[in-house]
């Protein structure tokens, strides 16, 4: 099963130093054999996200291993239909929020819109939800909706909290690039099953490794590990090696 | 090669992790090739100052490999003063370990001024765990005032790890363990470029980071082959004051 990372971003973060350019995570993903993996321009976390999709798109264009994320900042944006449209028409099919780097509460109502929005076009909403309370907020946002949410940045301080929502619900998936503590890959694949955890590796901002061995030497079956590394996600994407 | 962790935990956690017994311990020091692990006692963290200490004595006897370290609490100053004397000249301890926010209190609050006088009696390091930014002077002043004591920033200081590693960049009593949550490319190497390349050691916080993802850190940290080895295994002579 081919390696993919469900969780990147390239470009300039605000609150460090650092440029993880696209060139730095193409030879992240080079070296650790990636074969595709969801990405963004952190221009659009940060600046503008019409113009960090735009950029997005031009890397996903250039370099097909990289599958496209759109963004949306609600924060500057009271009708979230108009850039939704938008990204949706330009192929985008994969959308991700940032409520905690760029500082908004999940119960701002663009938030609640997005879900019905994308329902039925896209194939899945990634949501940054790492402190306690977040995740939870995160799911109450997809109301009845059937659109899968990818809950990003799961760790130890609210495991338990992901844990509980994903257990019943098919549409929640978990990706792993902050599971850090012991058994949590374990934890997770016996609490929710094997088939909606994602590996996301944070890179380049983050060590690839750290998430990446944390998956490697999970007491888990080997298929359960193939899943997490890829298949889930390809599944997920509908997305399948290039001929 | 054969890895000191320098940061574990025995005991329950109040987490969702894995078991912290020291069967549990030995089996991950196993998995993960670790030469030797030292721990805190997670009930005394939690408050039982005594109880957590002493439990953690009894179970890491007769284990070579396991050593431990007294924790201390500067709520609980007299109790903490009897703890060290009791456990620092034990050869299985290895020093002592203090969470100062625990107790709300600054690093160099008078009670951790009082703890920091009688720990130079026995030459053994102090791991600190700070709440973050805003414990860093207090840190420093500390770091300072106690320049014969060495030092032991748990997790580089977080994911503040940037501010802390230039905080005590100037002072040679202070290491820095690079474990922890924060995966922040490239750590290990702005640490190595700021404190040198000596005082960096190997600490993972198990169970609440995995020795693994650690591991992973340290192996795309951008810094030389004899660098890394040192930071697994030979820093830590110079934090014992070896």
């Amino acid at each position: 099963m081919p390696l993919l990372d469900a969780n990147t971003a390239f470009g300039y973060w605000a609150n460090r130093d650092g440029n993880p350019s696209l060139e730095s995570l193409l030879a992240t993903w080079t070296k650790h054999k990636v074969e595709a993996g969801c990405s963004l321009s952190t221009t659009g976390l940060f600046l503008d996200s019409a113009q960090g999709n735009q950029l997005t798109l031009e890397a996903g264009r250039q370099h097909p291993a990289l599958l496209p994320v759109a963004t949306l900042d609600p924060r500057y944006c009271a009708d979230p239909m108009p850039p939704l449209t938008a990204c949706l028409e330009s192929g985008f099919r994969v959308f991700a929020l940032f409520p905690e780097t760029q500082d908004w509460p999940l119960g701002v109502a663009q938030f609640t819109e997005i879900p019905r929005r994308l329902a039925g076009k896209a194939r899945a909403l990634m949501v940054e939800a790492s402190a306690p309370g977040a995740a939870t907020a995160a799911v109450r946002g997809l109301g009845e909706t059937d659109l899968p949410m990818v809950l990003m940045g799961t760790n130890l301080e609210n495991l338990a909290e992901a844990l509980c929502l994903a257990r019943p619900d098919p549409r929640i998936y978990l990706e792993t690039h902050r599971l850090s503590s012991t058994d949590s890959v374990e934890m997770a694949v016996e609490q929710m099953g094997p088939d909606r955890l994602l590996f996301g590796s944070g890179a380049p901002r983050q060590y690839f490794s750290s998430a990446h061995l944390l998956v490697r030497y999970a007491g888990i079956e080997e298929a359960d590990r193939d899943k997490i590394f890829g298949g889930n996600l390809a599944r997920l994407l509908d997305w399948s090696p290039p001929a | 090669m054969p890895v000191i962790d320098c940061h574990g935990h025995y005991g329950h956690l109040p987490y969702l992790v894995g078991p912290a017994r020291i069967e549990d311990i030995e089996q991950t020091m196993t998995r993960f090739s670790l030469q030797q692990v030292w721990l805190a006692s997670a009930a005394a963290l939690g408050g039982d100052l005594a109880g957590g200490n002493a439990a953690l004595a009894a179970a890491i006897a007769g284990h070579p490999n396991l050593l431990g370290y007294a924790v201390l609490n500067p709520l609980q100053l007299d109790l903490s003063l009897t703890e060290m004397q009791k456990y620092l000249p034990q050869r299985q301890f290895v020093g002592a370990k203090v969470h100062p926010a625990a107790g709300g209190h600054p690093p160099d609050s008078p009670q951790m001024r009082q703890l920091g006088t009688a720990l130079l009696r026995f030459d053994k390091p102090l791991l600190v765990h700070l709440r973050g930014f805003d414990d860093l002077e207090p840190f420093v002043r500390l770091a300072g005032e106690f320049a014969t004591c060495r030092f032991l920033l748990a997790e580089m200081g977080g994911f503040d790890w940037w501010s802390a590693i230039r905080a005590v960049r100037n002072f040679p009593n202070v290491f820095v363990e690079c474990g922890g949550p924060c995966a922040d490319q490239d750590k290990i190497a702005q640490a190595i470029e700021t404190v040198g390349p000596r005082r960096v050691v190997f600490g993972s916080g198990m169970p609440l980071t995995s020795p693994i993802y650690v591991l992973g850190m340290i192996r795309d940290a951008q810094v030389p082959a004899p660098i890394k080895d040192a930071i697994l295994q030979r820093n830590v002579t110079r934090l014992l004051g070896r």
